[in-house]
């Protein structure tokens, strides 16, 4: 039996570990690589490659050439292995690189390191989208070191305990590997995590975030929008056509609690999955805002493919997700919503595995309040018939409608608002602020509503500790028992309420919820009857 | 079930054999009460109902005696709102169906059609069993809602609105047209004032129209649901009071209030919610109303 596992002369196998992603999760591959100097020249790669890793020996082949490495009459075997796994991606070129090159050299592939990285023509490497997936696999699986692409670092960098090799060009990985890593000086780990983190830039486009000052009116809307984001409720706008629906649920964004080092990974790993992180980028600072067409498929929206990749309810994991012209999606779009809103992640079964993608984002619905959008509108007349309104208006009871605790209604700003302020503005102001007649009080500014958001999630987090929970919008009822004692009047407005509203029990509990929330706004252990009776104007109305 | 009644036969409603074209069959719904056909009063309007209208309608039914019979067409708007209103009243109403007795439309108010039906009340057409109801059907089936009544009380109605086809065939029977005066600004009362400056009188409670029935006012007592709470026992009472004084004469949204009150988002939300919960406003798509 020996003599089968004995080498043929002039050959050479190499092993090299690299990884394949199956959603965000990643599974470690085995890259064999068998160079041959004898038979016909030949380069085929095995393992079940998609066209894009199929496409690799031609990269290579140029590479090195370009690169001053013949590899004229070898014959070249790649195995993918486990090799009845669907692999996808294009970084498969480092690992194939390093087996050659190893095996040309005859030296050993560094060990407890992974490979990662796409190769250009030249010889350089190409930025690589997942360079975070792969340095949080390192550091689940005790890998010490990572080889990736020079542009990558900064991103792979956010983990602090595997040892990251930034590679130029063949050239350059040719060096490192003949001195061994140890030797090497100037390629080092990248440990400056701290600039990494201070550096406050946005590089996704999050910062088209509105101001909240700098939208004229809506103070009603405004402050829902606060309640939302202190209680982490859903909302839905209604309201005609340019009114400022979508300029509101943008400037959310700003009133929202800025992401947390946890939470900034989980999204910057969906997002560099995507190959959303721009070269030299590293972490996603802002929370996400994500407004996708009401043509949106259900994929489009929850994520799917062979090999799964995030929908945009991912994509609006710890922020907002806008779904304008609300009634214009198609039914099972919308009610394919509730698995993602009510568990906090979307389940893709394919092949055997299941990926799974966090989802845990805040919904803003906005919708006409009929087809022409003109109804109750104070200078339009709404020309649509009472049925093509009922049903328009069917899609907002279905079942979605039960995870959105406010119903906002959004008029026009009157036009002698518009008028001063730009009259504000034409005189010096320094900034567009509301007219100085409407409120004898100073106006709310982003930075005062993100402080009472900050310090009302705060009092949450406590309140919730032992829970499992984050935020009011979450209680069920026994947290509802639990945390949200009425007394005698604010039960006697919920009851005649419930009476004269026809309030049904789910909105009925609602109210409660929002109560709580503006009672911790105010900073108020006990709901008391106007926290109740605020609450009661952003209730549904039918 | 349906009953059926001929037109030769003695039951036969005696006001609708007096019209020109009475249709020869009638299929009917419910139980015929002794007298629901003796004082009916067609209350029609425009599909789409203002919250004026509404309030408007609501005003008439406090004091309109409870032995006259509503008669209207079962559509959406100012016809549901006068069966639900008679309903809660406790008054017999008749439905007169464009389509085939059986036949709801709209089908989302199946509920009314059987609350109708379990209050005395009866539902009408000129069709039998399921035939849907077509463009054409809808005037035709005016020509019973007036018919049947004495008079007929317009609410709210668009010029060449199916309500003024209701209106002019009330006329053209020698019945008399009452009608119920709007805002200059709104295209559905258009129509009432035609009717104000031709054979309309106009009214702005029940007094005319129970005087004209030879019928008393009904003088009910001002119930409070037992639920209800009164605004001024919470808050800040003048606060509310200036906000039903101002929603008098100048519907508004939230936002309109807010330079005119002075007051925070919050104080106004809370003062407004009381104030509804005290039935002295009322809210209609994101707007307020007091009448």
């Amino acid at each position: 039996m020996e003599i089968l596992w004995k080498m043929e002369e002039g050959t050479m196998l190499t092993k090299v570990k690299s990884l394949a992603f199956h959603g965000l999760e990643a599974i470690s591959i085995d890259v064999e690589v068998n160079v041959s100097k004898r038979g016909l020249p030949s380069f085929d790669i095995v393992g079940l490659p998609n066209k894009s890793i199929g496409e690799s020996k031609h990269r290579l082949l140029v590479a090195f050439g370009n690169s001053g490495i013949n590899l004229a009459n070898r014959k070249i075997l790649v195995n993918l292995a486990p090799a009845d796994l669907h692999k996808d991606g294009s970084f498969y070129d480092l690992p194939i690189a390093v087996g050659i090159l190893c095996a040309e050299l005859n030296i050993p592939v560094p060990k407890s390191s992974v490979f990662f990285g796409e190769i250009s023509l030249d010889g350089g490497l190409r930025h690589t989208p997942g360079a975070l997936l792969v340095s949080l696999f390192a550091h689940e699986n005790s890998v010490k070191n990572i080889f990736i692409p020079n542009m990558c670092i900064n991103e792979a960098a956010v983990v602090r305990d595997v040892n990251i090799f930034g590679v130029e060009n063949l050239g350059n990985l040719k060096n490192l590997l003949l001195k061994g890593i140890d030797g090497v000086a100037n390629i080092r780990p990248n440990n400056n995590v701290e600039n990494v983190n201070n550096t406050g830039e946005s590089f996704y486009p999050f910062d088209n975030a509105v101001k909240v000052e700098e939208i004229i009116g809506q103070f009603y809307a405004k402050r829902a929008l606060e309640i939302c984001a202190a209680g982490g409720h859903n909302v839905l706008m209604v309201g005609p056509p340019g009114v400022g629906k979508t300029l509101l649920a943008k400037s959310m964004i700003s009133i929202l609690p800025p992401l947390t080092e946890e939470e900034s990974i989980e999204v910057t790993k969906i997002y560099t999955l995507l190959g959303k992180i721009p070269p030299g980028g590293s972490l996603v600072l802002d929370r996400p805002f994500r407004s996708p067409h009401h043509t949106v498929s259900r994929a489009g929206l929850l994520g799917g493919g062979v090999i799964p990749f995030p929908g945009e309810v991912s994509l609006a994991h710890r922020g907002i997700l806008f779904m304008d012209e609300f009634c214009e999606f198609s039914s099972n779009v919308t009610e394919s919503l509730r698995q993602p809103i009510e568990e906090g992640k979307v389940l893709i079964t394919r092949n055997k595995r299941v990926a799974s993608f966090p989802s845990k984002f805040t919904l803003i619905a906005a919708s006409n309040p009929c087809p022409c959008g003109f109804l109750g509108h104070p200078k339009v007349e709404c020309k649509c018939t009472p049925a093509k309104i009922e049903a328009y208006r069917k899609k907002l009871s279905g079942p979605i409608m039960d995870r959105i605790d406010l119903h906002i209604n959004v008029l026009p700003v009157n036009s002698e608002d518009l008028v001063e302020s730009n009259m504000l503005r034409d005189s010096g102001g320094t900034s567009v602020t509301a007219p100085t007649h409407v409120s004898c009080k100073p106006v709310d500014t982003t930075e005062s509503i993100r402080d009472r958001v900050l310090q009302a999630r705060n009092v949450q987090r406590e309140r919730f500790a032992g829970d499992a929970i984050f935020c009011n919008a979450e209680m069920s009822i026994v947290h509802l028992k639990k945390f949200c004692q009425l007394d005698k009047d604010s039960r006697s407005i919920l009851n005649t309420a419930a009476d004269k509203m026809n309030l049904s029990m789910r909105s009925y509990f609602k109210i409660i919820k929002v109560a709580r929330t503006i009672a911790d706004i105010n900073g108020r252990e006990e709901i008391v009857y106007s926290d109740i009776a605020e609450a009661l104007q952003y209730r549904f109305k039918t | 079930m349906n009953q059926t009644i001929l037109l030769k036969s003695r039951k036969y409603p005696k006001l609708l054999k007096e019209i020109k074209y009475p249709p020869d069959t009638l299929y009917i719904r419910g139980n015929i009460t002794p007298g629901i056909f003796t004082n009916c009063l067609a209350v029609v309007g425009s599909r789409m109902m203002s919250p004026y209208g509404k309030k408007a309608l609501e005003r008439i039914f406090e004091n309109i005696n409870r032995d006259i019979t509503i008669v209207s067409g079962f559509m959406y708007g100012v016809d549901a709102w006068a069966h639900t209103l008679a309903l809660q009243n406790g008054m017999r109403t008749i439905a007169v169906l464009a389509g085939g007795v059986d036949c709801i439309v709209p089908p989302t108010h199946k509920r009314l059609y059987e609350q109708i039906l379990e209050n005395k009340g009866l539902i009408i057409s000129e069709y039998d069993g399921n035939i849907a109801p077509l463009k054409w059907s809808y005037p035709k089936r005016n020509r019973i809602v007036a018919g049947l009544s004495k008079a007929a009380l317009i609410a709210e109605a668009a010029l060449h609105s199916g309500s003024l086809i209701t209106a002019e065939l009330s006329h053209k029977f020698g019945r008399k047209v009452f009608t119920i005066p709007g805002s200059i600004f709104s295209r559905y009362s258009r129509g009432c004032l035609y009717l104000l400056n031709s054979y309309g009188e106009g009214v702005y409670s029940a007094g005319s129209i129970n005087s004209f029935y030879n019928l008393p006012d009904y003088v009910g007592i001002n119930q409070r649901s037992p639920n209800s709470i009164d605004a001024n026992s919470l808050g800040d009472s003048t606060l509310g009071t200036k906000l039903v004084e101002y929603l008098k004469n100048t519907p508004s949204s939230i936002d309109e209030l807010l330079p005119v009150l002075r007051v925070s988002t919050q104080e106004l939300n809370k003062a407004v919610t009381l104030e509804i919960l005290s039935g002295n406003i009322m809210e209609n798509g994101g707007r307020y109303y007091a009448y």
